[in-house]
């Protein structure tokens, strides 16, 4: 059993000194595009328009490649929250309304040893009722509109509302998006956004 | 019962009932008595209901939201203590409709990745590969092996987030954190070699959208699987982790797909019959103890398979286009990390006007609400993880 420890001394610390530091890696496509010629590009979702493009739709499937490159920036995100809060703990109930499954493990990934959202005080709980944050994921579903407005209701104030996904907030290709449900403090596009891009905007949503 | 007349999907075309058979790759018509008659007939139609009563029987409900579990998913769970006796799954919370017919094919293929956005290249692969056949589409051989080193490599990734999820379940936290680590390291490097960390808009009909160096994604899968072995010779040695899940949810149903069904000794691999993998030797991996533990096997032998299938895939690579012979009556199919998925198409005006898929999180949901039954409340979350059950791929595609 001396396997683990020795294991994890040989890796050292894999842990990313983000956002102090530079984020070493991005998904490129996941980032909002930018132009790289002037043709005309191509959007099936039609997310550009006058050569901008709008992060509640862009789907980050590239189609627009000929004409657009990714910018690899971390600012796929908007916030409509001023004041800051919860700045020295922040805790988050995702809820899945109807995604493909990419959202969810996004997500979940910023607590893996690469990212370790626990050292900014960012944690994930088993119950709405504990949480500071709804992370809102996937296309509206109507059984989950119950589950959703339940889960707003239970909430201890102050509370932020988090839109999360491509697809929660326009409902990407697929469907409808979640916007006329809640009113959101935080939107974080990308499909599914990058998990630097996910800590970035947690923490600029809490003015940190 | 023998596995190669298992019935594994049916469709309507007409006023007729068409069926899926294993080991078939075409279709063939059958009776809608047969069908019915299935004792798993109603995890066709995504229904998983098994209520039970007696004294002192009530219901237990977890779900649809909450934490430990990856999905929106409900279980009732009908039980006088701890001891589960029977379990109802309602996968519908999160049921999406995805129109595909009658669509703009490209729009189709976007859509189709996004059925289960973790096996998302199998399902792109399986959507490109099918068109090309209808359509008599060829692709350079080149493609073909790309395809194959992605979707392995998938496979490979699946593996060891599922492994991880076993491990945390298991109170096995370091091993846990060491494979969610790995994974990314993984993620990052197919983010970096082909855009996308989830392999979104690579794939197009009749070749690729980006293309990739294979080497560079070779190198980095062979580093994985080493350090992979690690991690899983640790927990062969773990006591505490090996007694946590062997004999827990033991299920042997020749019904249930991919690895689940694999653990339970049927050597039954789609990829044999797969027209992409037809010079590919490789042996199906078996396990008999049908339990977490051989489950947990099935996924450490896969992962050391699919990094030989992708250095056998590059060697053996055809300077000829690939376009294999279409069949009468095709039914296609792909080996997604979970199990084959099998899927019928009709085209017109070249656009599709008629799907039918069958995933294999259908059958896999109800081969767990079976083996779960004479479990206790606390082993719900590793049997549940080692099925590699995706409730998206659960979806309606019109």
């Amino acid at each position: 059993m001396k396997l683990w420890p020795i294991n994890s001394l040989r890796k050292g610390i894999l842990t990313t000194k983000f956002p102090m530091g530079k984020n070493e890696t991005i998904s490129p496509w996941s980032t909002l595009p930018v132009r790289r010629n002037d043709s005309e590009p191509y959007c099936p979702v039609n997310a550009i328009n006058m050569g901008k493009v709008s992060l509640e739709k862009c789907i980050s499937c590239g189609r627009c490649m000929e004409s657009m490159e990714p910018s690899l920036r971390l600012d796929n995100f908007e916030k409509f929250r001023e004041k800051p809060l919860l700045k020295r703990s922040f805790k988050i109930f995702p809820i899945d309304s109807g995604t493909c499954g990419a959202c969810n493990t996004e997500l979940f990934s910023i607590g893996n040893p690469y990212y370790d959202a626990t050292r900014l005080g960012i944690f994930f709980v088993n119950t709405p009722k504990q949480a500071d944050a709804l992370a809102i994921m996937g296309v509206y579903g109507e059984e989950m509109e119950s589950v959703i407005k339940k889960a707003v209701e239970v909430m201890a104030q102050p509370a932020v509302i988090i839109l999360f996904g491509a697809c929660a907030l326009s409902g990407g290709i697929i469907g409808r998006g979640l916007r006329d449900l809640v009113d959101p403090d935080l939107i974080i596009g990308g499909c599914p956004p990058d998990p630097f891009v996910i800590l970035n905007a947690l923490e600029k949503v809490r003015g940190r | 019962m023998n596995s190669n007349q298992i019935i594994s999907g049916f469709f309507k075309k007409g006023q007729d009932y068409f069926c899926i058979r294993d080991n078939s790759r075409s279709f063939e018509p059958c009776p809608i008595e047969e069908i019915k008659n299935l004792d798993y007939f109603h995890a066709l139609e995504k229904e998983y209901k098994h209520n039970a009563t007696g004294e002192n029987v009530f219901r237990f409900n977890y779900g649809p939201s909450t934490g430990g579990m990856v999905e929106t998913v409900d279980f009732k769970i009908y039980t006088y203590g701890e001891r589960i006796l029977s379990v109802d799954i309602l996968p519908e919370f999160k049921r999406r409709e995805i129109k595909i017919t009658h669509e703009k094919l490209d729009n189709a293929l976007l859509k189709m990745e996004r059925l289960n956005g973790f096996h998302s290249f199998s399902y792109s692969t399986l959507l490109c590969s099918s068109l090309e056949r209808l359509e008599g589409i060829g692709i350079p051989d080149d493609v073909r092996v790309k395809r194959i080193l992605l979707m392995e490599t998938e496979r490979i990734i699946s593996h060891i987030f599922k492994t991880a999820r076993l491990c945390e379940a298991a109170s096995q936290n370091i091993a846990s954190y060491q494979l969610l680590a790995l994974r990314e390291k993984m993620m990052r490097s197919v983010a970096e070699i082909t855009g996308h960390r989830y392999m979104f808009g690579i794939n197009k009909i009749g070749g690729l959208y980006r293309d990739f160096e294979p080497s560079r994604l070779i190198q980095m899968v062979k580093e994985a699987v080493r350090e992979y072995s690690q991690i899983r010779d640790g927990l062969y040695v773990s006591r505490i982790f090996i007694d946590r899940i062997e004999n827990t949810c033991k299920i042997s149903v020749p019904f249930s797909r991919g690895p689940t069904m694999r653990a339970s000794g049927y050597a039954y691999d789609y990829r044999k019959m797969d027209p992409y993998y037809a010079d590919l030797d490789f042996s199906i991996v078996t396990e008999n103890g049908s339990d977490s533990l051989a489950r947990f096997q099935v996924f450490a032998g896969e992962i050391k398979t699919s990094l030989e299938i992708m250095e056998r895939a590059i060697e053996q690579k055809n300077a000829d286009d690939f376009m294999p012979e279409p069949l009468e009556n095709e039914i296609f199919g792909v080996e997604t990390p979970s199990g084959d998925a099998r899927m019928f198409l009709e085209m017109e005006d070249n656009k599709i006007s008629n799907i039918y898929l069958r995933t294999p999180s259908m059958l896999n949901l109800e081969a767990f609400a079976r083996g779960i039954c004479g479990n206790v409340k606390t082993d719900i979350p590793f049997a549940y993880e080692s099925f590699g059950i995706w409730i998206s791929e659960l979806g309606e595609l019109l």
